[in-house]
């Protein structure tokens, strides 16, 4: 395993909101972490807990509406335990996070040049000048081609690619140890999304930033990452390298979620999707195994409650887990 | 920035904003220069009573002999500062209450909208001539009470306008990037939100020409000798049998002053909202050339 000490490490993060009907638990029992230079995938469907998460660990989470337990340490600080100001202190410092729309994220009267170098004087003491400097420099790391005279456009006058590595350069350009990208490419078009994804890679080595990557694609991830978590219902079912998620797929929710992949070759077939409605809604949750109702290999021993299972390098919430032989990415060839 | 020259392009943009800014100009102009156009003392009685139009009285005289076009130059002068100090005093009480309310939310929002609320219950003009009454009469008094009674909806379209802008996604990326929140309300939310209160500003800025000529009117707001479109308006119409026309100068001046200011809130919406302007903008383009037909069949596209 990593010799130095991850760049993030959550533990035991719980996350529920208050509601008129009571507290609602988003997230359960979730920890992993993420080494200097990795960038690790959080995978699920929507309402499995993935922003949650990622909102939790930026304290961003309303106060008055959420409980957050656990902790998230960056750098040796444990994230969840800082007051406002605190936490106003090191976000963006010492971690960073790409939002799903670059439309929405930026601030359409300034100048995108304005807008980073905010950002780096809310935490440099630096002249406006150099500031500015810093915002072209950064831009032009991001690939913004001609920066200088891009960081005077406004958002509106750049594409929807062109906004993403804008967010990407202001989430940056303080060097975060962290970065949470929150579906950075969901957004955009499948090339850009290459060309973001590239781009994410290359920063990540090149600063040795940890990278936790929100998404609810495992292509992106199969791409990118090179550990997994798959969330389900607002619990880490599967934690694993993303080969061996792809191809040997311990938990059948990860494997449903791989068959769910529409693939060339497969003339005249129905596409794949896991059956029946999502039974996450956290108020309607068995008592057992959250992904009971919907999978396939359910049995009696299912309905106990499934701790997170550690198979030494990597972790399942499966008691059938050594049972089954499910399909994953690559078909298995019948001998 | 180039506030100007965007300022100069939506004025030049458009024949509507066009024609209503050059009228408010003129206004604008003749009531600083008062002093040099009007000939005449607007208070002074120089002549007969109800000459007629003439070349010594252009508009003729009031019922006390005072010239009538004197007393319109001057009445301009009390009519657009006091549209202008009634719309500064809404604004300025009205934008930080909505903008405390809608950023704080909890209980500080409620106890300030239902205090916008108690203030919205009464017919303005009751409420302002009860606001007047305490203060007493005077166009000052007059003002502060219209912008007063101004004041709540500008607070409530403020608190609406923040309430959105406050959930938007580059508020909650600055939060993320660590901008200290007084900065973030400042440079993000205020900018922002407040598009709209400057068109329903100017749109009340008409409203406060009527309201300062209705208390002037009932003799709450400018006073005697003094003139403005209200005093004028009132005089004149207790002589309508002796002298028919009195009305039309301060009437006309009235409805042309609010109708001016309403043409500009007016294109000022279309201009800065997205929607309506690229609407426009299509509009105009098909006046100005015929749209090719991409219909072979000769279907027409003039469906509005």
């Amino acid at each position: 395993m990593m010799a130095e000490r991850p760049a993030l490490v959550v533990r035991n993060l719980e996350v529920s909101f208050l509601t008129v009907d009571g507290e609602v638990q988003a997230v359960r029992d979730v920890s992993f972490e993420v080494g200097r230079g990795e960038i690790v995938g959080l995978v699920g469907e929507s309402g499995s807990g993935k922003s949650a998460t990622a909102l939790a660990i930026m304290g961003l989470l309303p106060v008055v509406s959420s409980r957050v337990r656990g902790s998230a340490m960056v750098s040796g600080v444990d994230m969840l335990a800082l007051s406002p100001r605190q936490l106003a202190r090191v976000r963006g410092r010492d971690m960073g996070m790409i939002f799903q729309e670059p439309m929405s994220a930026l601030d359409p009267l300034f100048r995108i040049g304005d807008q980073i170098a905010e950002t780096v004087r809310a935490h440099q003491r630096v002249s406006r000048r150099a500031a500015a400097a810093r915002a072209v420099e950064i831009l032009g790391e991001v690939g913004i081609p001609d920066a200088a005279s891009r960081s005077r456009a406004y958002p509106h006058q750049l594409s929807g690619g062109m906004r993403q590595r804008v967010m990407i350069a202001m989430a940056l350009v303080s060097e975060p140890a962290v970065l949470i990208a929150d579906e950075p490419t969901t957004a955009l078009d499948v090339t850009v999304q290459a060309q973001i994804l590239g781009l994410l890679r290359r920063l990540s080595r090149d600063h040795g930033t940890a990278v936790v990557l929100i998404t609810h694609d495992l292509g992106v991830v199969a791409e990118t990452c090179s550990r997994i978590h798959v969330m389900y219902s607002g619990e880490i079912v599967e934690a694993c390298g993303v080969d061996e998620a792809l191809l040997a797929p311990e938990h059948p929710y990860t494997s449903a979620l791989i068959q769910c992949i529409p693939r060339a070759g497969r003339h005249r077939q129905p596409l794949h999707s896991i059956p029946r409605r999502r039974g996450s809604s956290p108020d309607v949750r068995p008592s057992g195994c959250r992904f009971l109702p919907r999978c396939a290999h359910a049995a009696e021993i299912c309905k106990a409650p499934q701790p997170l299972l550690d198979l030494g390098d990597r972790a399942v919430r499966c008691v059938r887990h050594d049972q089954l032989a499910l399909p994953g990415a690559v078909e298995r060839v019948p001998q | 920035m180039s506030g100007g020259g965007v300022l100069r392009n939506w004025l030049l943009s458009d024949g509507r904003s066009r024609l209503a800014a050059s009228f408010l100009l003129a206004v604008a102009i003749l009531a600083i220069a008062a002093p040099l156009v009007a000939r005449y003392s607007p208070t002074a009685q120089n002549a007969m009573p109800f000459t007629g139009i003439s070349w010594d009285h252009w508009l003729g005289t009031d019922d006390l002999g005072r010239d009538v076009w004197a007393r319109l130059v001057y009445g301009a002068r009390a009519s657009l500062l006091a549209a202008f100090i009634a719309v500064g005093i809404a604004v300025g009480i009205g934008v930080p209450i909505g903008l405390v309310a809608g950023f704080r939310g909890g209980w500080v929002d409620a106890v300030l909208m239902r205090i916008v609320d108690t203030f919205l219950s009464f017919p303005g003009i009751i409420l302002a001539i009860a606001i007047t009454a305490v203060l007493g009469s005077g166009l000052m008094n007059a003002m502060v009470a219209v912008g007063i009674v101004f004041s709540p909806s500008i607070a409530r379209l403020m608190r609406g306008q923040v309430l959105v802008t406050r959930e938007r996604g580059y508020v909650e990326a600055a939060v993320s990037f660590g901008s200290p929140s007084w900065w973030i309300v400042v440079r993000h939310i205020v900018p922002n939100a407040i598009q709209p209160v400057v068109i329903q500003a100017t749109f009340m800025l008409g409203l406060a020409v009527l309201a300062e000529a209705s208390l002037s009117f009932v003799g709450l707001g400018v006073q005697y000798p003094n003139p403005s479109f209200g005093v004028m308006l009132r005089s004149a119409a207790q002589f309508t049998s002796l002298n028919p026309g009195g009305v039309y100068p301060p009437g006309l001046a009235i409805a042309l002053l609010v109708l001016a200011f309403n043409a500009l809130g007016d294109s000022l919406r279309d201009v800065l909202s997205p929607a309506t302007s690229t609407r426009r903008r299509i509009g105009r383009r098909a006046n100005r050339r015929p749209a090719p037909n991409p219909e072979p069949n000769g279907a027409s596209p003039r469906d509005n």
